[in-house]
């Protein structure tokens, strides 16, 4: 019930500019989202925001930040650069947000940073974006941006390592032409480089392709090439298109998916397509994750995610929603928004009775070893502005993700 | 709206012209514009090409192809960019928009191309100009910036579309300006024409409704005064004509009601003895209809007018016979035939035309002649046989006188002498007076024989010279108790006629007597020839002569010529009227010709071999 009036309360918050700003000072702290809700793309920022929702739900029910509720204020911007400039220039002089918190994509995420440069005497910084690309995690942008997840070199660059143990050396790679899809193939090339290798081939799509689009030509290229592992670098609808493609002429390669996929939303299209055609297309993929599963229940942060995403069940505003979306109960990307929450909260945690931006920088590089009930602790320095650099990797059987422990299944 | 030819051609120049000059300003711009864009795009995408290649040193340095491609995606957005790669120092492609893989045609442009522009065609893709910038000198990489050429054309295109649409409205519009403004030259004109054609099909009193004052104003007034000319003429023939007309209307209704009303039956035929015109007295003659009797064959009216009728046709003489009609009349028809003298010379009629055809119904006439003659012949028999008696007796008492008394009577006594010698004179007139009237009344008797065809003829072969000489033998005493010497001239070896001999010789008789009746002095000359297959006999006197007035007279019976009250009558009278008919009985004819006191020429003539036509003649005539 009291999540229920929270959401109302927030509802209002975000409704109600002046009522929010007038509060602002006092008792919330605002963070300025903006990421796809709607779009080909748009389950990714709906689950981000629930999964850290669920969590800054929870602490502003016992208290909040020293009495300071936090809240997110949230635009849309359908996974396009452009929208998420405005978004953000409004975000930072309109809205006046704390923080930046929650972005999603590459393309996106890249373009806003000279944005925060320039605002660097505002103190603007970028929290756990949900994107791995490189800009933000190399000069001239690092020090604006905090990350808490590996970056997709780390997870390409494991995938190729585990395709090479296993022997499948003439790795293509299926990529979005853009700065998201680039840092993927970069990855991956540069691991290849490493064992003397290249990549086989490579075929691109357009940024905001849907699932009803055709990919025969891009699985043509590679299929052509004659590889022997695919690496997939896009987004959700994209991805399990190419899938259904590939799965659709009779090819049983594996192929292996990125975190930004979200796992969830791509396996729904392709158990969709099963049920419809009757044909099987959720065999031989990997699906490469940058936090632990959620089914992993010996985690302290699974219970916790699970308990409040029940008891929450968050939700975004409504005109932030296409009206048929259905909401995951439990998913990697809102465990991610549920983990960002949670650093982010130890971090407002650090900043005292009265937080303020130009304090954000030091209070972020001064943690050391903190516990957010995964496996692994979270550390930030000047020069580590990436907290978490493990990749699990989960393959989909008997209906969920469940982690890879033995590649020897695709040895060739 | 029909517009007229001439303009319709210069309209079709105007429009050919017009889009010809379309054409090439559009395809001229075109041209511009595509040169100008490829400038331009030129020129951009030296400027991007330039401008990721002097920013992308330190990223390219790093290894950050992410970095590089969230760069290049940025230029991607620029209007016209078409594709951007980057080519690192090893010649490898690290970063590139391409979808869904880089095309070959790039992979080799990539190894060659290292500075400037290069136009390149992708298959599938279209054509690009492909602009390449260095990176520190080419030492780090190159820049590839591909601006499409197909931007390029579709935008010329466009400006042509949008120009040649502009145009064709301009040109549309001018063209329905041109096709009013046309329309109002064009009009008059074709009003002109439409009116010259209604003039032409003779309607005068059309009218030109055009006022403008041109050239083609001038033109309609001039045509429409013409018009009213030509139509003023017109007005004036017609009425002249009307009036010509309804004058030969008058005429001819005149002529009709003169035909109509004659008393006279009137029918005219055509050559073809068709009847074509008769008049109410014709059709009550025959008791047929009007519509009985036009356009039919003369033949329905008898056999006898049908050989009038042909007779009529082959000459100029008037000929006559007499018919009988219905109800029991009779009457005589006259023929004449039509020529052609009496129509204009442009009438198609030539020759005989027809024959009109009088009929005046004679059959009081008839009956009156028929009365007369009767009465006469009975009243002659009725006097013949008194006077016959008469005379005898006084013949018997003159010879008892003579042969009884006398010789008793002492004649020497003056007084008894006297009275003898009168009653002697007195027998004399009365046997003289008895002779007289006997031989009137056996001239009378003779004539009505005539007239009623009583007559019985003893045609046979004669001489003419006998009948001449017979008749002088007989008044030879006469001529010499006269002291009047006869002469006569007749043609040697004259063919001999077929005639009643003792017929002629009372001809002859008669005409002799006549001139010896009238001639005091001179002589008498008789003279026979041949003339026209005919015997000509003449007898010339030198007499009193005849006037002209009765020249015409002396031929009718009872006319004698002179004066009967005061000069006692020298003859019955009947004696030429009697020779006319034997004459006539022969197919002869008889006339005369005088001079006052110079003397008279009677000529009779006999034709030859004409037995069948004094039959026929006396058939006729019955």
């Amino acid at each position: 019930m009291s999540g229920s009036i929270l959401s109302i309360l927030l509802v209002l918050f975000i409704l109600f500019p002046s009522f929010s700003i007038a509060q602002q000072d006092d008792n919330v702290i605002v963070l300025g989202m903006s990421a796809a809700f709607k779009g080909p793309t748009g389950g990714l920022g709906i689950e981000l925001y629930r999964g850290a929702m669920a969590y800054f739900s929870y602490i502003n029910d016992n208290g909040g930040i020293n009495g300071r509720k936090i809240v997110i204020k949230a635009y849309d911007d359908g996974y396009n650069p452009i929208p998420t400039i405005k978004n953000t220039i409004k975000l930072i002089e309109e809205d006046k947000v704390f923080a930046l918190f929650n972005y999603v994509g590459t393309p996106t995420v890249t373009r806003i940073l000279p944005i925060l440069k320039s605002n660097s005497d505002k103190h603007i910084y970028l929290f756990f974006p949900f994107t791995g690309a490189m800009p933000h995690r190399t000069p001239p942008y690092d020090e604006f941006v905090f990350n808490l997840r590996a970056s997709y070199e780390q997870e390409t660059g494991g995938l190729v390592e585990n395709f090479i143990k296993i022997g499948r050396k003439k790795i293509g790679i299926f990529y979005q032409a853009d700065a998201y899809g680039r840092s993927g193939w970069n990855g991956v090339r540069k691991t290849l480089a490493k064992y003397g290798g290249k990549i086989v081939s490579e075929a691109t799509y357009k940024r905001g392709a849907k699932y009803s689009d055709s990919f025969t030509r891009q699985v043509q290229i590679l299929k052509n090439a004659g590889v022997d592992a695919i690496i997939s670098v896009g987004a959700y609808a994209a991805c399990a298109a190419f899938i259904r493609d590939v799965r659709n002429t009779g090819w049983d390669v594996p192929i292996a998916n990125v975190s930004f996929v979200g796992s969830e939303f791509m396996i729904n299209l392709l158990l969709e397509e099963e049920r419809k055609t009757g044909k099987s297309y959720t065999k031989n993929l990997i699906n490469a994750q940058v936090v632990p599963s959620y089914e992993d229940m010996r985690l302290p942060a699974v219970k916790l995610y699970r308990d409040l995403m029940d008891r929450y069940n968050p939700m975004p505003p409504s005109e932030l929603m296409e009206k048929d979306y259905k909401v995951l109960k439990y998913s990697f990307v809102s465990f991610e928004g549920f983990l960002n929450a949670k650093v982010m909260v130890e971090i407002l945690k650090k900043m005292g009775n009265e937080p303020k931006r130009e304090d954000i920088k030091k209070a972020v590089e001064s943690i050391r070893n903190i516990d957010i009930g995964i496996d692994e602790k979270i550390n930030f320095s000047h020069k580590k502005h990436q907290a978490l650099d493990k990749v699990y990797y989960t393959t989909f059987k008997e209906g969920k993700f469940i982690p890879i422990r033995d590649w020897s299944e695709w040895k060739k | 709206m029909r517009m007229s030819k001439l303009f319709q051609r210069t309209l079709l120049g105007i429009i050919l012209l017009f889009a010809i000059i379309f054409f090439t300003i559009s395809i001229f711009s075109g041209w511009h514009l595509y040169e100008n864009l490829k400038e331009e795009y030129k020129s951009k995408g030296t400027a991007i090409a330039s401008s990721i290649a002097s920013s992308s040193v330190e990223t390219i340095l790093n290894l950050d192809s992410a970095t590089v491609q969230a760069m290049i995606d940025q230029y991607l957005e620029i209007e016209g960019v078409s594709y951007v790669f980057v080519i690192d120092s090893s010649g490898e492609i690290i970063s590139h928009t391409f979808i869904p893989s880089i095309p070959p045609e790039i992979v080799e442009l990539s190894k060659v191309h290292k500075r400037g522009i290069r136009d390149i065609k992708i298959e599938g893709k279209g054509e690009f100009l492909d602009i390449v910038a260095p990176i520190t000198e080419g030492a780090i990489g190159f820049v590839h910036v591909g601006m499409s050429k197909n931007i390029i054309n579709e935008k010329m295109w466009a400006v042509i579309g949008r120009q040649l649409g502009l145009l064709l409205l301009i040109f549309l519009f001018s063209l329905v300006l041109a096709y009013f403004m046309v329309n109002r030259i064009s009009k008059p004109l074709n009003d002109l024409t439409e009116y010259a054609k209604k003039l032409l099909n003779h309607d005068f009193s059309a009218k030109v409704d055009i006022k403008s004052k041109d050239e083609i104003g001038l033109l309609a007034n001039t045509m429409q005064s013409m018009a009213n000319n030509i139509n003023e003429i017109f007005d004036r023939y017609e009425y002249a004509l009307k009036d010509a007309v309804v004058e030969l209307q008058d005429t001819l209704a005149y002529l009709t009601t003169i035909i109509d009303n004659m008393a006279d039956g009137l029918i005219v035929v055509d050559k073809e003895g068709v009847i074509n015109h008769i008049n109410p007295a014709a059709s009550d003659m025959f008791g047929l209809a009007e519509h009985e009797m036009i356009g039919k064959n003369i033949e329905i009216l008898g056999k006898k007018l049908v050989d009038l009728v042909n007779k009529s046709l082959k000459t100029e003489n008037i000929l006559s016979t007499e018919i009988a009609l219905t109800k029991n009349r009779f009457g005589k028809a006259v023929a004449k035939s039509i020529k052609k003298e009496y129509f204009s010379e442009d009438s198609e009629a030539k020759g005989i035309l027809g024959s009109v055809i009088l009929i005046r119904d004679i059959t009081q006439e008839k009956e009156i002649d028929k009365v007369k003659t009767e009465f006469i012949t009975i009243v002659s028999h009725e006097l013949r046989t008194p006077l016959t008696s008469i005379l005898g007796f006084v013949e018997m008492i003159e010879r008892k006188f003579r042969d009884t008394l006398i010789p008793k009577i002492d004649t020497s006594e003056a007084k008894i002498s006297k009275v003898l010698n009168k009653i002697n004179r007195d027998f004399d007139i009365i046997r003289s007076e008895g002779d007289r009237i006997t031989s009137l009344i056996n001239d009378i008797l003779d004539i009505s024989k005539l007239e009623s065809g009583a007559v019985k003829w003893n045609f046979e072969e004669i001489s003419i010279e006998e009948v001449i000489f017979d008749a002088y033998r007989a008044l030879s005493a006469l001529f010499e108790q006269r002291g009047i010497p006869f002469k006569h001239t007749i043609q040697s070896s004259l063919p001999k006629i077929y005639a009643d001999k003792e017929r002629l010789i009372q001809v002859m008789i008669n005409l002799l007597s006549n001139a010896l009746k009238f001639t005091e002095k001179g002589y008498i000359a008789c003279k026979a020839e041949l003339k026209n297959n005919e015997i000509l006999v003449s007898i010339e006197d030198t007499g009193t002569g005849i006037p002209a007035s009765d020249i015409n007279k002396i031929f009718e019976k009872f006319k004698q010529v002179g004066d009967i009250m005061r000069d006692k009558p020298k003859g019955t009278g009947l004696g030429l009227p009697i020779s006319k008919q034997i004459i006539e009985a022969h197919g002869g004819k008889i006339w005369v010709e005088s001079q006052v006191g110079k003397g008279s020429v009677f000529y009779f003539t006999i034709p030859l071999r004409n037995r069948e036509v004094n039959k026929n003649e006396s058939t006729d005539s019955r």
